[in-house]
């Protein structure tokens, strides 16, 4: 008798392990349906010792395990790519590599959008709703990151749509999405900007 | 009559007792001493090579200490989850092994320098900031400030947006951190290269290893290896020195156990077919077991600690210690005993002085086995002088058809030879020695000829360094001044030609000192430019719209004094930056500069009189070719000495024929060496000295006007023997200096034996000796 209670409790326990990973292995899968996805952004940050709330709009290309396009329409123009090389600051003609600070950056970027980052001991995940309307909440392990990052917040549904980032020194970054639709046919200079030449823009 | 020739004897043995006694009394007391305290035997592969001056000594210590104990386990693998699996399963192996811990020191000592440096902020910018500020060229720094407001959150910062809005500690600390490709986790370094994930632990021994623990702690780190690799598909390297030195005392241990069994029951053997008696054979084992502990309490006394090396020499004095009670045993007749004692105390004396002749050398190890085997053979010589006599009435009597035939044949291997021709045949030989060996000597330059690390070990090193990005040991920059602010001056100076050789690939990184903290004048000329920038009326304020309460705090603290004086640079230099701050020393302040991967023959055009380029590694070779020349020179001198004692002890010129033997001897191993092609190294000159000393020893023996001259030969010939095993013992062993120095003394040995019964050509009647 105690043999069968210990099975059953052991096949349930496998089981709600493997409910876990579904819910986990769903959100990755969601995220990283669409190859290519392109949206418009609102960034407002709110930073101790400024009169006012910086915020910038702009509109944003993303590839999964590729990389982030970042453009940045108002108030100033930018283009800053992030990819798993580095980021690059593609404002100009001349593409230039930014600090290394910015390329860690850059690789925790591309992992919290792909979902890779439950997957990963940089940090400690928590994974709250359902498919429908889901929160992941992410504390830094790595030691550089936890004297600059408290958290990291998305939220989302069939794509990300919200990212809170919150520093240690106070100020955080409250960025939403919106107008995201995925992009099948993308325009040559957008494959160039995105320094993409496979799948989509491949010949 | 009588009474006048016996009353000198007799107060000569009282004499040799007293010192025996009075010896005695010194080896009880330093035995006590040893029992209280223990015995420490040094592990330390630094001894074997060349200290250099004490401030190259100082500084190499220090770089050492950068990770010293130190253990690196890497975990590389082309798989993430297989290496993330292993990581967690190394990870509890080490969590529940009580003799190593987890190390973050570094990792925290990183941040607390950054946490010490912030308060001088202001001080503290990178040069591209300086620069543009100077010149007003505020594009860069705008653009930073732009995307750190506007663009995706990238910015790293140290300090509040409000109390440093330009970022420009962030710059400086991005400009002043080594740029490796690792991040710190938890409690590991993450590396990703060339499409391998690496996680690197860096472990600590909770307690100072004793030798004991070094092996235990390498079948550990052993077991480990073969557990994770058979369990995940990963690839462990483990590195550091725990492993060359638990190689080097795992095979010294071996040795000294082998060594010292095999030349004792080498010792038995002969002592049972030639003397067929217990008593000579506990005699001779006490003379020897007197001498070792003897050695070992009063070295161990005087140098706090004895290297494992010196125990490993140590095995040889059984073979050298055991000629004197077989000298005794063979020729000890009561008749003869008091010139037995003068020639044997000649012959001590030279063997000794020999022994410490070596003792010159800048090796701290080389002074150590010197002193050790000195004293060794000293106390051996007076144990059997002092005591022969009341345990022997007579000589012992020899057995062994064998020995009898051979010490004839030796008595007699020169006799068909005529006094000239054995001159002129030893003349010969002597300086054909000598024009072959100086004609054709090479000095060997390599420091694998004193020791030879394991080939593996040494890969691992190089490999899991090469990852983590590590400053070399061996080549930087000293610098030397009488003032911290004049050492920051003269770093300072350097860094524009340091910046080319990174250019020129020659290094691939480097470390300064004044990139961290800047010399005074920078940080004068950084303050007034850091105030120009955040002042109530500073440039910030064109680019940022920062609050009432925020721009007061800032104008504040950009107006605010220096306070990093001398004294505060100096605490901050000690407590942050030990791998590039020495301190003072001799009245002088001492820093170095760190070089990543330093092509072998790096040169600058122009350095400062107060920086030197070091390279320990070409430094040590140069030691080593200076201290191999030089011991040659001292060689001669010893030749030069022993001459002069003969000369004065026996007052006649024949004597300085006995010189001849030895130094016959020891040129034609030399030449034997080199027309081998072998490269002379440090040891082999020092085996040189106690093929001088030994055959010097048979010489005397052989030289004194006897009857009994079979017997002295039997007695050469067994003291031989015992030397030949003893030494051939050593010429097998791992270590090159120790194998070095063993087939150099056998090889010696042989040809004294030959050479030796030509002495008795020489010879003059004289009743004293």
């Amino acid at each position: 008798m105690t043999k069968l209670l210990i099975s059953i409790g052991l096949c349930l326990a496998a089981n709600m392990r493997a409910w876990a990973q579904t819910d986990e292995f769903d959100l990755r899968e969601i995220l990283t349906r669409s190859e290519l996805l392109q949206g418009a952004f609102t960034q407002i940050q709110t930073i101790p010792g400024l009169r006012s709330n910086p915020t910038s709009h702009g509109k944003f290309f993303y590839a999964h395990s590729h990389g982030l396009l970042w453009i940045t329409e108002q108030p100033n123009k930018s283009t800053t790519l992030f990819t798993n090389e580095g980021a690059f600051d593609k404002s100009s003609n001349q593409a230039h590599r930014l600090p290394k600070s910015a390329q860690r950056i850059s690789s925790v970027i591309l992992q919290v959008l792909s979902a890779d980052i439950l997957h990963d001991t940089q940090f400690t995940a928590t994974l709250q709703g359902d498919i429908a309307s889901w929160n992941l909440s992410l504390q830094p392990r790595q030691k550089v990151l936890q004297r600059h990052l408290a958290t990291i917040e998305l939220a989302g549904s069939e794509v990300v749509q919200s990212i809170r980032l919150v520093a240690k020194d106070g100020s955080n970054t409250q960025i939403s999405f919106t107008d995201v639709i995925q992009l099948t046919t993308p325009s040559l200079d957008t494959c160039r900007l995105l320094n993409l030449t496979t799948g989509l823009c491949g010949d | 009559m009588v009474s006048h020739l016996t009353r000198p004897r007799a107060s000569r043995e009282s004499a040799l007792q007293a010192l025996f006694i009075a010896s005695a009394i010194i080896a009880i007391v330093v035995c006590g001493y040893m029992f209280r305290n223990g015995l420490s035997v040094s592990t330390d592969l630094r001894m074997v090579l060349p200290s250099g001056s004490a401030n190259l000594a100082k500084v190499s210590d220090r770089l050492a200490e950068s990770f010293g104990d130190r253990v690196l386990l890497a975990l590389i693998s082309d798989n993430e989850s297989q290496l993330e699996l292993a990581l967690q399963a190394t990870r509890r192996a080490v969590l529940h092994n009580p003799n190593f811990a987890i190390d973050l020191s570094g990792v925290e000592r990183t941040a607390a320098a950054v946490d010490a440096l912030l308060p001088h902020r202001a001080a503290l910018l990178s040069p591209s900031d300086a620069q543009a500020i100077r010149s007003r060229d505020f594009t860069d720094l705008s653009d930073s400030v732009q995307a750190a407001l506007f663009g995706f959150p990238s910015d790293v910062r140290w300090v509040p947006f409000g109390e440093d809005p330009l970022n420009l500690f962030g710059r400086y600390i991005e400009a002043v951190t080594p740029q490796g490709d690792g991040a710190w986790m938890q409690d590991h370094l993450r590396l990703m290269q060339s499409g391998d994930a690496s996680a690197i632990f860096v472990l600590r021994p909770t307690k100072t290893l004793g030798v004991d623990d070094y092996k235990q702690a390498q079948q550990w780190f052993n077991e480990l290896e073969h557990k994770t690799e058979s369990a995940y598909d990963i690839n462990l390297v483990s590195a550091g020195a725990l492993f060359h030195v638990a190689a080097a005392t795992t095979s010294a241990r071996s040795e000294i156990a082998t060594f010292a069994l095999i030349s004792i029951l080498a010792i038995v053997a002969l002592f049972v077919m030639v003397f067929r008696h217990i008593k000579p054979l506990l005699f001779a084992f006490a003379s020897i077991g007197y001498g070792c502990v003897f050695a070992l309490a009063t070295t161990s006394f005087l140098f706090t600690e004895l290297h494992i090396f010196t125990l490993v020499f140590g095995c040889s004095l059984i073979g050298v210690g055991v000629d004197y009670a077989l000298h005794f045993l063979c020729m000890g007749h009561a008749a003869n005993l008091h010139k037995l004692i003068a020639a044997s105390l000649l012959a001590c004396a030279s063997t000794a002085m020999a022994y410490l002749f070596m003792g010159q050398s800048e090796l701290a190890i080389v002074i150590q086995i010197a002193v050790f085997s000195a004293l060794g053979l000293t106390s051996s010589w007076l144990f059997v002088a002092a005591l022969y006599a009341r345990v022997f009435d007579d000589a012992a009597p020899l057995h062994g058809s064998w020995l009898q035939r051979s010490a004839a044949a030796l008595q007699h291997l020169w006799e068909p030879v005529t006094r000239a021709a054995t001159f002129t045949i030893i003349g010969i030989a002597l300086i054909g020695g000598l024009a072959t060996a100086v004609y054709n000597l090479s000095v060997s330059t390599d420091l694998t000829s004193l020791y030879r690390s394991n080939a593996t070990f040494v890969e691992n090193d190089q490999r899991v360094s090469g990852m983590l990005g590590a400053f070399s040991a061996t080549q930087f920059v000293l610098i030397t001044d009488q003032s911290v602010d004049g050492i920051l001056t003269t770093m300072h100076s350097l860094r524009s030609g340091l910046e080319q050789k990174l250019t020129e690939h020659q290094i691939t990184g480097y470390q300064l000192l004044s990139d961290y903290i800047p010399p005074r004048a920078v940080r004068a000329r950084h303050r007034a430019l850091f105030s120009q920038v955040y002042a109530t009326t500073g440039t910030v304020h064109s680019l940022v719209d920062l609050d009432e309460t925020a721009r007061t705090e800032l104008a504040r603290f950009a107006t605010a004094k220096d306070v990093l004086q001398d004294s505060k640079v100096e605490a901050l230099a000690n407590q942050h930056f030990a791998h590039l701050w020495i301190g003072e020393h001799d009245g002088q302040f001492l820093a170095a500069i760190t070089l990543q991967n330093p092509v072998r023959d790096l040169q600058f055009v122009s350095l400062p009189a107060n920086a030197t380029l070091i390279n320990l590694t070409v430094d040590w070779a140069t030691a080593l070719t200076r201290n191999t020349t030089s011991a040659l020179l001292v060689l001669l001198l010893t030749l030069a000495a022993i001459g002069l004692l003969l000369l004065i002890w026996l007052r006649q010129w024949q004597s300085l024929a006995i010189v001849l033997i030895p130094m016959t001897s020891s040129s034609l191993v030399l030449a034997l060496l080199v027309a081998l092609s072998v490269d002379i190294s440090l040891f082999h000159v020092f085996g040189l000295y106690l093929v001088v000393g030994l055959g010097f020893d048979y010489a005397v023996f052989v030289y004194r006007d006897t009857s009994d001259d079979r017997n002295c030969f039997a007695a050469v010939l067994l003291s031989s023997l015992t030397t030949l095993f003893a030494f051939g013992l050593l010429s097998q062993s791992a270590t090159p200096m120790i194998s070095g120095f063993g087939v150099t003394i056998f090889c010696g040995t042989l040809l004294n034996l030959f050479l030796v019964p030509a002495i008795r050509q020489f010879r003059t009647h004289d009743p004293s000796f």
